[in-house]
C-alpha cells in the first residue's frame, strides 16, 4: 500500500476535508463492535475453559484482621479476636457459594448466613456478615467495606467481640477468584462493648433477641484461620481488561490529537464535530475506566 | 459564534461530564447505577454535540453521527469495564 494512502488512515485529508479513515464514524462504530466482541469472548471463555480467567489476589486473614482492628480502633471500639467457630462458619459459607455457584448473603435454596454460624454451635447474641470477591489485596477489601455505610456498620460495630474470616479460592461463574467472608458475632455470655452511633440500619446484621432454631446440627469443627496462598492467575481479568480498554481509548485519543494538530498546521477546515470535545470526552471515559476498574465487589 | 458562547458551551460540557464521572465513581460498588450513569453521560454528550452543532449552524447528519458513534464507543467501553469487574 502506498505511503500516501496509509497517511490518510491516520491523518485528515487536505483535499477531501475529511477525518482520517481510522477516525471516521464507521470506523468508530467498528471499534464499538470490537469491544463488544472482546466482552462476548471474555464471557464465553469460562464456559469453554473454566478457571483460565481469574482475578489475582493476595489476601491474608492476618491482614484482614489487622486492618479491621485498625478501623475499629479509629472508631473507638474494641478490637475483635478471631473465633474458631466463626472462622469455620465463614469457611463453610465460602465453600457453599462455590459449590452452589452463587454470590449473595442468602443462598438460592434460602440458607441464610446465620445457619452457618448456628451450624458451628456459636451461640450468638449479635451476628453479621460481609462478603467480597475479585479483590487484589486485604487493605482494598477493608477499605471497600469501610466506604459502604452498611458494611461499615458491621466493621466498626461495638456489639461484636468475635470475628471469623475465610479467603477461599475457587471458580465462580467460570472465573477463578477469591471469595472473602467476614463473619462477626458476640456470644450471649460475652461482655458488651461500646455501641456505635450514626450508622444506617440496612446492614446485613441481625441482632438476635429471639431464640434461633438450629436447623443443622453438625459437629463443631475447631478450625484455625486458614491462610490461602496468593493466587497467580493464568489470565488476570482486571489487568487484561484494563490494558485492552485503556490502550484502545488512548489510541483513539492520539488519533484525534493528531487530527487536531495536522488540521491546524495545514489549515484544513473540515465539516466535522469538534476534536477537542471528543478528546475531552475520551479523557473522562479513560479516567472512569481507570478508577472504576480497581478493587472488586462487595455485598 | 462568539468566543464567550463557545466557552459557555464547553463549560456546560465539562460540568456534564464531571457530573457523570463522579456519579460513576460514587457508585463504583453498584453496577446498575454505574451503567445508568454511563448511559446518561453518553446521551448527554451526543445531545451536547448535536445542540452545539445546531447553534453553530454547522450541523448535518455526518456531524450528528460522529457524536453518536463516539458516544456508542465510550458506552461500549464503560459497559465492558463495569461488566468484567
Amino acid at each position: 500500500m502506498p505511503v500516501k494512502h496509509l497517511k490518510h488512515h491516520i491523518l485528515p485529508h487536505p483535499i477531501h476535508k475529511k477525518r482520517a479513515t481510522l477516525l471516521q464514524s464507521k470506523a468508530v462504530l467498528f471499534y464499538s463492535l470490537t469491544l463488544l466482541t472482546f466482552f462476548t469472548f471474555f464471557k464465553q471463555i469460562p464456559s469453554v475453559l473454566p478457571g483460565v480467567l481469574s482475578y489475582a489476589s493476595n489476601i491474608t486473614v492476618s491482614d484482614l484482621l489487622r486492618y479491621t482492628n485498625v478501623k475499629r480502633s479509629e472508631a473507638g471500639v474494641g478490637e475483635l479476636t478471631i473465633d474458631a467457630k466463626l472462622t469455620a462458619a465463614a469457611q463453610k459459607k465460602a465453600e457453599d457459594m462455590f459449590k452452589k455457584n452463587y454470590w449473595a448473603h442468602v443462598a438460592p435454596d434460602g440458607t441464610d448466613p446465620w445457619s452457618f454460624i448456628v451450624g458451628q454451635d456459636y451461640d450468638y447474641l449479635y451476628a453479621g456478615e460481609n462478603l467480597a470477591k475479585n479483590f487484589g489485596g486485604s487493605r482494598d477489601v477493608i477499605e471497600a467495606w469501610y466506604k459502604s455505610p452498611s458494611h461499615r456498620e458491621n466493621l466498626i460495630n461495638g456489639k461484636y467481640t468475635d470475628v471469623g474470616f475465610a479467603t477461599v479460592n475457587g471458580v465462580l461463574d467460570g472465573y477463578e477468584t477469591t471469595l472473602v467472608v467476614q463473619m462477626f458475632g458476640r456470644t450471649r455470655s460475652a461482655p458488651a462493648q461500646v455501641a456505635v452511633k450514626g450508622v444506617d440500619k440496612s446492614a446485613v446484621t441481625r441482632p438476635v433477641d429471639t431464640p434461633v432454631t438450629i436447623v443443622e446440627n453438625e459437629p463443631v469443627e475447631k478450625t484455625a484461620p486458614i491462610a490461602r496462598p496468593p493466587m497467580s492467575p493464568r489470565v488476570d481479568v482486571h489487568t487484561t481488561t484494563k490494558t485492552f480498554l485503556l490502550s484502545f481509548a488512548a489510541l483513539i485519543f492520539t488519533l484525534f490529537a493528531l487530527d487536531m494538530w495536522y488540521s491546524k498546521k495545514h489549515a484544513i477546515l473540515k465539516f466535522t464535530g469538534h476534536s477537542f470535545a471528543h478528546m475531552l470526552f475520551l479523557i473522562f471515559a479513560i479516567s472512569a475506566v481507570f478508577f472504576s476498574l480497581g478493587p472488586g465487589r462487595i455485598i | 459564534m462568539d468566543k464567550s458562547a463557545h466557552l459557555y458551551h464547553y463549560l456546560v460540557l465539562i460540568f456534564g461530564l464531571l457530573s457523570s464521572f463522579f456519579f460513576f465513581l460514587y457508585f463504583r460498588q453498584n453496577p446498575t447505577y454505574q451503567m445508568l450513569g454511563a448511559f446518561a453521560g453518553c446521551v448527554f454528550y451526543s445531545g451536547w454535540g448535536i445542540i452545539h452543532g445546531l447553534l453553530e449552524q454547522r450541523l448535518n447528519r455526518h456531524v450528528a453521527f460522529e457524536y453518536i458513534s463516539l458516544s456508542l464507543f465510550v458506552f461500549a467501553m464503560l459497559f465492558v469495564s463495569i461488566s468484567l469487574i
